[in-house]
């Protein structure tokens, strides 16, 4: 049994959420004061939960448009509060951090726009993109390749393709896709420009005897030399965390 | 020296001849912007579409070693240069295809390896691959608007999908059609938006000409 739900109607949840996320949003500059970033990070923790629990209760009677709106709602939310956290990140140099959150923020503004074509939203993609170019050099992203047998739906747990449910689509406030099976092989990287999730990246390379931070540029330790080429480190697939798994943009996902 | 008004006006009506002649020369698909080349591809805006002779599906899948169901068909990548069926694999978007055609009442079916199943492969980057679809010549003339439906479905969807987002989104699809008049097999793929992806029908309709 879930909770009781902690609004009455859609509109009702949607008035609260648009109050606090327009008083959060103006938090989202790097001068604002790092306190004043953390409790409005807080307050959008709590939020997103009441509106979790508006979700599922709504999935429980039924009422897809209520359930989705919920769902947006917290991508909108959840995009707003990666956005501070990266600046909380970023002003406490802790550039890898704050670039993942970046990326979720990206990630959980982009999917909330599919579903509402939206001034504020527009406006948040924007400030990121431009965040992105501003603050962090340019990075090589990489892309890995998966091979599989066999995956489930995530909605009904029945069998990817055979079960109606369609990856990218939303059914009662939960987004459809496709779960990879056990006995998921990983068949090369390769380096591209845009890469499924832009977390996936080269995270150290080689300059010399040392190897160096994409991020920072900074050495960070000696390079075990080879013959033939130069070294870099990657991460290839990353877990999202919380609630941003539901918004990821790709369809397919690693168990 | 000034020219006189006579001289002027001939010059005229000379250039409008000349404008004239050149748009009549023109296919409509020139005047919509639409550049072929010699090699069968044709470039419109962002997106690429060419146009080629391939070897049988039939007499592939005998050489591989696996079977070709009937019907609208997903065909695995590498199908038509690969030596061992062991390594073929299908896009992952396959499965996504399958599910959005049977909304449409069509039944995608998939080419099987009689040893081992065929994997599916995810590149985890953002371009949106279609299945490679081949349909037979004797199950296009029964059903000719299977074209124009699938490609609908799947523009739509993938519109769908990129919806909103600031970067340009990329699709590739490919088709593989039979030729009944001259029994050829014709592979069509397409490299460009999701948006301009029915046009490829066009293509399809004059390679089947």
């Amino acid at each position: 049994m879930s909770e009781t739900a902690p609004w009455d109607s859609t509109a009702a949840m949607l008035r609260d959420a648009e109050s606090v996320v327009q008083q959060c949003l103006p938090l989202t500059y790097a001068s604002c004061d790092a306190q004043l970033q953390s409790d409005a990070i807080n307050t959008l923790n709590d939020l997103a939960g009441k509106v979790n629990v508006f979700r599922q209760s709504a999935a429980e009677k039924l009422d897809e448009f209520a359930a989705n709106t919920a769902f947006v709602c917290a991508r909108y939310i959840g995009g707003v509060g990666r956005f501070l956290e990266m600046w909380l990140r970023f002003k406490s140099d802790e550039m890898n951090t704050a670039w993942n959150c970046l990326v979720d923020a990206q990630s959980e503004v982009n999917c909330a726009l599919r579903f509402c074509d939206d001034g504020t939203l527009r406006y948040l993609a924007q400030s990121l993109q431009n965040a992105e170019g501003l603050l962090f050099p340019p990075q090589q992203f990489v892309s890995s390749s998966l091979s599989y047998t066999s995956s489930v739906c995530t909605i009904c747990d029945g069998v990817y393709g055979e079960c109606g449910h369609v990856a990218g689509r939303l059914y009662l406030g939960v987004m459809c896709s496709e779960r990879l099976n056990n006995g998921v092989q990983l068949g090369h990287l390769a380096l591209v420009d845009s890469p499924a999730d832009k977390g996936c990246r080269v995270t150290e390379f080689q300059n010399g005897v040392h190897m160096h931070c994409s991020l920072t540029r900074l050495p960070i330790g000696k390079a075990v030399l080879h013959e033939k080429g130069l070294r870099f480190s990657a991460v290839a697939l990353r877990s999202r965390p919380n609630s941003s798994n539901e918004s990821d943009d790709s369809s397919v996902r690693p168990k | 020296m000034r020219s006189t008004k006579a001289e002027r006006r001939k010059k005229k009506l000379a250039e409008r001849a000349r404008h004239q002649r050149q748009l009549e020369t023109k296919t409509p698909e020139m005047r919509k912007g639409i550049v072929a080349s010699d090699d069968g591809t044709e470039t419109n805006g962002g997106s690429t579409v060419s146009t080629r002779e391939i070897d049988s599906v039939a007499m592939r899948a005998t050489q591989l070693g696996v079977t070709v169901p009937d019907g609208i068909v997903a065909i695995p990548n590498d199908f038509f240069s690969t030596a061992n069926a062991t390594e073929l694999n299908y896009v992952a978007n396959t499965l996504t295809v399958k599910a959005l055609l049977r909304e449409a009442n069509i039944e995608l079916q998939l080419v099987e390896n009689n040893s081992t199943p065929i994997p599916y492969i995810h590149n985890r980057d953002s371009t949106w691959v279609a299945p490679i679809l081949f349909v037979s010549a004797s199950f296009l003339s029964e059903n000719p608007h299977l074209i124009s439906v699938a490609l609908n479905v799947l523009s739509n969807y993938v519109t769908d999908l990129f919806k909103g987002g600031l970067i340009k989104p990329r699709v590739r699809a490919t088709f593989v059609i039979e030729k009944t008049s001259r029994k050829t097999t014709l592979r069509i793929d397409y490299d460009g938006p999701p948006e301009q992806l029915h046009t490829i029908e066009n293509t399809i309709k004059r390679a089947l000409q």
